[in-house]
């Protein structure tokens, strides 16, 4: 099967993170931060172990990094976290539904209400719906920093400092920004959620929030942290704050060893490497009218298409027929596909990561062509 | 120089201290241990050193003893 669903996870992983993640199985046995016992202890190791490097790629303290289970659940920790009664947010109108579904389920509980900010393909544009969309109850900014359906990255930096100067949470969403772009915590962006799985290379399972301390959270899951376990009030430091339960071992092990493997190879190689198979994919599918693709010009690695007359769950269905996985629908992206005016076809997205070549791209552009003209 | 118990907030921390101090030279494991006043396990590390200097350098980076 030749993959293009790199924006839902990536696969193939690199053999390093294979190998990482079985060591931790056999190795990892002990539950990190419990018992007193070499077994625990050097699962405590590992963990702090990809917890540094973590810290290291997003320039955050150690302990501001806190594991999650996915990106859905960092930005659920982040969002009722900060909300209060009579907040407001604002977010972009591309966002996820892992966005998306808090702030209105927030609404929808009368606790907080939220404004959708226009984007523009100009972001002096989309810089200004944000700013004219902030007001006196605002309590918080989510953006995603990358479309998981146009591929499109935000000029989120320049939010954030609009953020940072009226005294405003900023969260961003690097769910597909992360091993792309280089971001930082601070200069205004105060959280960071993000995914393990995807441009970061981990297993499935594994997400994060980075913080820059600023914020006080309410804490969202409450249990058992392996300190002050004579106190029932959950610890007011991080990450115990947020890491209560057992963490997923092999999952942060191997998250360790997928950041290991964007930082040898560099952010920037992967990110030039995916645009050349986005460019090529373009290239040799625009002259067809019947082909309608959903892209950034000037950014961005994935794009999204459809072809006249189809709805792309069918079309999808055929590429997987002829072994290749694309996804095919909404992308639990209601907003974005709203904005698109795809709400009823959905998109068939292509989602290139550094393990695709260009044989692969050619082959899927002939297998696209070959379908449409004999449908 | 003796080998002294120092108790930590987290487990997080504990691996901070023993990062640091092992930098510094220092002979350091994290351990779960019954703290000096025997209320029970703790979060800490066990390190061969002067306990108040070893504290003054972790308290300087926010690594709170207690």
């Amino acid at each position: 099967m030749i993959y293009f669903d790199n924006s839902a996870t990536t696969y193939p992983k690199p053999k390093s993170v294979y190998k990482a993640a079985a060591n931790a199985i056999f190795r990892y046995g002990g539950n990190p931060g419990r018992s007193g016992h070499k077994l625990s202890a050097d699962s405590g190791e590992a963990i702090f172990s990809s917890r540094e490097k973590l810290a290291h790629l997003f320039n955050a303290d150690e302990e501001n990094c806190i594991f999650t289970l996915n990106c859905t659940e960092a930005l659920n920790i982040a969002i009722k976290g900060i909300a209060k009664l009579g907040g407001h947010f604002v977010i972009s109108d591309l966002e996820h539904n892992s966005v998306a579904r808090p702030v209105h389920s927030l609404m929808n509980k009368q606790i907080c209400e939220y404004t959708v900010a226009e984007t523009f393909y100009e972001d002096d544009l989309t810089y200004e719906s944000f700013r004219a969309s902030i007001q006196k109850n605002t309590v918080a900014v989510v953006m995603t920093a990358c479309s998981n359906v146009t591929g499109q990255l935000l000029p989120f930096e320049h939010i954030a400092k609009v953020c940072e100067k009226r005294g405003i949470c900023f969260i961003l969403d690097v769910a597909q920004a992360a091993g792309n772009v280089s971001i930082k915590i601070g200069n205004g962006i105060n959280i960071i959620c993000g995914a393990g799985h995807k441009g970061l290379y981990g297993l499935m399972g594994t997400g994060f929030m980075v913080t820059d301390g600023k914020y006080a959270l309410n804490p969202f899951s409450e249990g058992g942290t392996g300190s002050l376990s004579s106190d029932l009030n959950t610890p007011d430091f991080l990450p115990d704050r947020f890491e209560a339960g057992t963490p997923n071992v092999p999952g942060i092990v191997s998250l360790g060893a997928g950041i290991d493997f964007v930082e040898k190879v560099g952010i920037e190689k992967i990110y030039n490497h995916e645009v050349k198979l986005k460019k090529r994919f373009i290239s040799n599918l625009e002259k067809y009218k019947d082909i309608k693709m959903y892209y950034s010009e000037n950014s961005g690695t994935l794009v999204s298409f459809n072809i006249d007359g189809t709805d792309s769950q069918s079309f999808s269905a055929i590429l997987n027929k002829n072994n290749f996985a694309l996804r095919g629908g909404l992308h639990c992206s209601y907003l974005a596909h709203k904005k698109l005016g795809t709400l009823n076809t959905g998109t068939v997205r292509f989602s290139p990561s550094y393990f695709n070549n260009t044989d692969q791209v050619d082959y899927i552009c002939k297998t696209i062509i070959k379908i449409k003209n004999n449908l | 120089m003796n080998n002294v118990n120092i108790t930590l907030d987290s487990n997080t921390k504990a691996q901070k201290a023993e990062r640091l101090l092992k930098s510094k030279g220092y002979k350091v494991s994290v351990i779960k241990a019954v703290n000096e006043k025997g209320k029970g396990c703790m979060n800490g590390i066990r390190v061969n050193g002067d306990k108040d200097k070893i504290c003054k350098l972790l308290e300087s980076t926010g690594i709170h003893c207690r």
